[in-house]
């Protein structure tokens, strides 16, 4: 069973680029609103750590009880730590924004699969799923990776409502020349039969088609 | 005044628990609904601090999970992102009140106590 995306599934968008930049922006804004939802998370550990560390000096100079600087240490290491995570986490946003720099450019694609499924953790943890990508060697194509990303997503959000265990895995490739990204987990014959409309809008622009593999509870997506 | 503090990052709630133990609370933590399901049924606490959004059961359901078994236990919400919306929805839960993270200890302390009474 497939979906070409230069099938008509909806007679409903008569401004396909309308349709397009709007879904463009709320994609967009769900991934920032991820984002600075990881970077309150951080902000709220940072601050407790930081009064906590506060909260003991300040009972040593009043004499109740004596700094421990091994404790000091500890504590001062937990707030590098949850700053290397916010730093990450601005990075990749960072990445995920300069995607937008070019309607096309040569890209990794096991890059930008790995980009969008951190950029979505928190949403697959919310979810109580876990994705992962195998370890797959670079899938080179010129592409739109904005465009590329945001079928991905909508493809792995239906995943996260769908999904059939609590683990969906993801698999980069090349086969017949073609490049795919498989997402295995999930029932997907009802996101491949009715398709959202943005995601048939963004598969159409992109160039790419879907198939979802009943049997192996897949779909692929293919460029 | 004894409180049960749910979120689901243990880093944070440690710290918070640690503090709030500091300033004379018997502060204890669960990093799920479903740990903080079984600590509500194996001891009394005045009031939960739940974050809004966990893995699993939403501070919402746990709030309401929790009614059944404590009705007279008080709950504040707290979540990154605040809107008038979420906190019509956790009042209408049965929130006392709706706290933005990062928190401020003090202010919490002040709700803590104004909804215990």
């Amino acid at each position: 069973m497939s979906l070409r995306s230069d099938e008509e599934v909806s007679p409903e968008y008569q401004d396909e680029d309308s349709a397009l930049t709007l879904d463009a922006l709320a994609f967009f804004g769900r991934i920032t609103a991820n984002v600075s939802h990881e970077f309150k998370n951080r902000l709220a550990t940072i601050k407790e750590k930081a009064g906590l560390l506060a909260d003991l000096t300040a009972m040593a100079e009043k004499g109740i009880r004596p700094l421990d600087l091994a404790r000091v240490n500890t504590i001062a290491k937990d707030i590098a730590r949850q700053v290397e995570t916010a730093d990450g986490a601005c990075l990749r946003l960072n990445r995920f924004a300069h995607s937008v720099d070019v309607p096309e450019r040569r890209e990794d694609l096991v890059e930008l699969v790995s980009l969008i499924t951190r950029l979505i953790e928190r949403q697959a943890v919310v979810a109580g799923v876990e994705i992962t990508l195998g370890s797959c060697p670079k899938v080179e194509v010129e592409t739109n990776p904005f465009l590329f990303q945001q079928v991905v997503y909508y493809c792995l959000l239906w995943a996260l409502d769908h999904a059939q265990t609590r683990a969906l895995s993801l698999d980069v490739g090349r086969s017949e020349e073609q490049a795919f990204v498989s997402i295995k987990g999930a029932a997907f014959d009802e996101l491949v039969q009715r398709p959202s409309n943005r995601l048939v809008r963004a598969l159409r622009k992109l160039g790419g088609r879907l198939e979802a593999n009943t049997g192996e509870k897949e779909v692929t997506i293919r460029l | 005044m004894r409180i049960l503090l749910v979120d689901d990052e243990l880093e944070l709630v440690t710290a918070l628990a640690e503090r709030l133990v500091l300033r004379g609370i018997d502060a204890d933590w669960a990093l799920s609904g479903e740990q903080a399901l079984e600590k509500v049924r194996a001891a009394e606490y005045d009031a939960a601090v739940l974050d809004y959004k966990m893995p699993g059961m939403s501070g919402l359901e746990v709030i309401r999970k929790i009614t059944l078994i404590r009705p007279d236990m008080k709950f504040i919400i707290v979540t990154g992102h605040a809107s008038e919306q979420d906190d019509r929805v956790c009042r209408d839960a049965g929130a006392c009140f709706y706290l933005m993270k990062p928190l401020k200890i003090e202010a919490l302390i002040e709700r803590l106590k104004e909804a215990i009474g």
